[in-house]
């Protein structure tokens, strides 16, 4: 899969610095807003997707010595990198503009942290349910899809910065065994969905792609 | 299995909406070099995807140098494949060093060296976005791709179509250097019947998704000939040793088998092109 995840890398390389702009300028722009670059950065692999697609990069693919299974979850990886790697940078890019800021008496927060968390488990769900779609109908009948699912996701985070951070403190604020569930079955939810969305999109690529 | 096969279809099927891929037998020995011919839309490159397995057969069985295709452990004999596929290639965004190390990640038996001396040897530059490559040039960097983890099993589709004579010529010499060991073998698909006929020792005849002939390409030079007689002469040929005639009103040509041709009678110069083109009559005649 390292391969793969190379060849996407190539592709996507000069998407990386306008990632790291929007992140940069997010983070002056505020914590908050830190969540859009997370999003953007999970929605890389789509990118590549259509890259791939523009190529008819499969059908090459399926001459080389990869399995169905790499092809596919080499995008999800791509993804979840890309989640880890903008949440880095994101936390970076915010330490330097409360430095430039001359916030003395920065101290990351329950916002803060839960800001990244949000971002993060957004983006992997945006994944889980975006690369099924895109599997089965090609990038570009899936961007209305997508589109939709995105317009969803900005909604939501903008209505319910509130209850993200609400729900922060109910989590960090409630009792050990309290937040301990709470935490538990929403990473055991991002794995069952991320699970079940890999094998969907096994299923839909092998019908798209080798039939 | 027998390996003295690189590839062997036994029918295979494979129907789509418009077009029937209709039972493929096919054996195609190691060491030799095949060339499938056919018009647009005759099911070349189905027949190639199903090799690769890149595309699922609706029927039959696909043995790839002693391996089914279906078996989970075909994924790794893919080692053992070099494709160059019309119109399939990497992406747009990246250069010709970037695909070495992308293929360095993929094949435990790539040989960087053998690779940059294709690039240089193919004068393909290594720096240069894939998208402003010409078509010659996207060829020649999937035949250097194609070649540089040593391959048993060389798939070219259409890999030749399009370019010009001199590089034609060039990527052909690298097909039959890469046969010169003789476990390697070539299955080549081309509209032109000249490339074949330089470097082939196998001919496949393709005619709406059918296989008409799998022959050598001796023994088809050696079995059939054009004859051009007039109407009356032509009444003394055996109607079946003919097997495709076209007529005007001044003579009447035809490919007809040797052992058919009646005594004194003068056989014109005989190309592979003629060949196929006069099966290709014969079938429609049927």
């Amino acid at each position: 899969m390292k391969g793969l995840l190379l060849k996407d890398y190539y592709v996507l390389k000069k998407q990386l610095p306008i990632l790291l702009l929007m992140t940069t300028a997010f983070a002056f722009a505020g914590n908050s807003f830190s969540i859009y670059a997370i999003i953007y950065s999970a929605l890389l692999p789509v990118t590549a997707i259509a890259y791939d697609e523009r190529s008819k990069w499969d059908i090459l693919a399926s001459s080389m010595p990869y399995t169905i299974r790499q092809l596919v979850l080499s995008k999800y990886v791509l993804g979840w990198i890309m989640i880890i790697a903008s949440s880095v940078v994101c936390a970076a890019a915010e330490l330097i503009a409360a430095a430039v800021k001359n916030a003395a008496g920065f101290k990351p927060d329950f916002s803060y942290f839960s800001n990244f968390i949000g971002g993060q488990y957004i983006g992997v769900m945006l994944i889980a349910l975006i690369l099924p779609f895109v599997m089965k109908a090609g990038v570009e009948k899936a961007r209305i899809l997508y589109s939709i699912l995105l317009g969803f996701c900005a909604a939501i985070i903008i209505t319910s910065r509130f209850f993200i951070d609400s729900l922060a403190q109910f989590v960090f604020g409630s009792s050990n065994l309290t937040a301990f569930i709470i935490i538990s079955v929403s990473l055991l939810l991002a794995v069952s969905v991320s699970i079940l969305s890999i094998k969907i999109s096994i299923s839909f690529y092998k019908k798209k792609n080798r039939t | 299995m027998s390996n003295k096969n690189a590839i062997e279809l036994k029918g295979v099927t494979k129907s789509y909406k418009d077009f029937t891929l209709g039972n493929i037998n096919l054996s195609l020995p190691s060491g030799s070099i095949a060339g499938l011919v056919g018009e647009n839309g005759a099911g070349k490159s189905t027949i190639i995807k199903i090799i690769l397995g890149a595309l699922q057969a609706d029927s039959g069985e696909i043995t790839v140098l002693g391996h089914n295709v279906k078996e989970k452990s075909f994924d790794c004999v893919k080692k053992d494949i070099g494709a160059v596929l019309d119109e399939s290639y990497f992406p747009e965004m990246i250069t010709a060093r970037q695909v070495g190390s992308i293929l360095k990640a993929t094949y435990d038996n790539f040989d960087e060296k053998k690779y940059n001396d294709y690039l240089k040897r193919f004068m393909i530059p290594e720096n240069k976005l894939f998208r402003e490559y010409s078509r010659g040039m996207k060829m020649k960097l999937g035949i250097a791709s194609a070649l540089s983890h040593y391959p048993k099993l060389l798939l070219l589709d259409e890999a030749t179509s399009g370019l010009d004579p001199l590089i034609r010529d060039e990527l052909l010499e690298s097909f039959s250097d890469f046969t010169e060991d003789e476990n390697n073998t070539v299955l080549i698909s081309s509209h032109i019947v000249s490339d074949l006929e330089k470097i082939c020792d196998y001919i496949i005849f393709l005619h709406k998704g059918k296989i008409v002939f799998f022959e050598e390409k001796d023994k088809l030079l050696d079995e059939y000939a054009i004859i051009k007689l007039t109407s009356e002469n032509f009444e003394a040929v055996d109607p079946e040793s003919v097997i495709g005639k076209r007529e005007n009103k001044y003579y009447t040509e035809a490919l007809i088998r040797k052992d058919g041709i009646p005594k004194n009678f003068k056989c014109e110069h005989t190309t592979l092109e003629d060949i196929i083109l006069f099966f290709a009559k014969g079938e429609e005649l049927k």
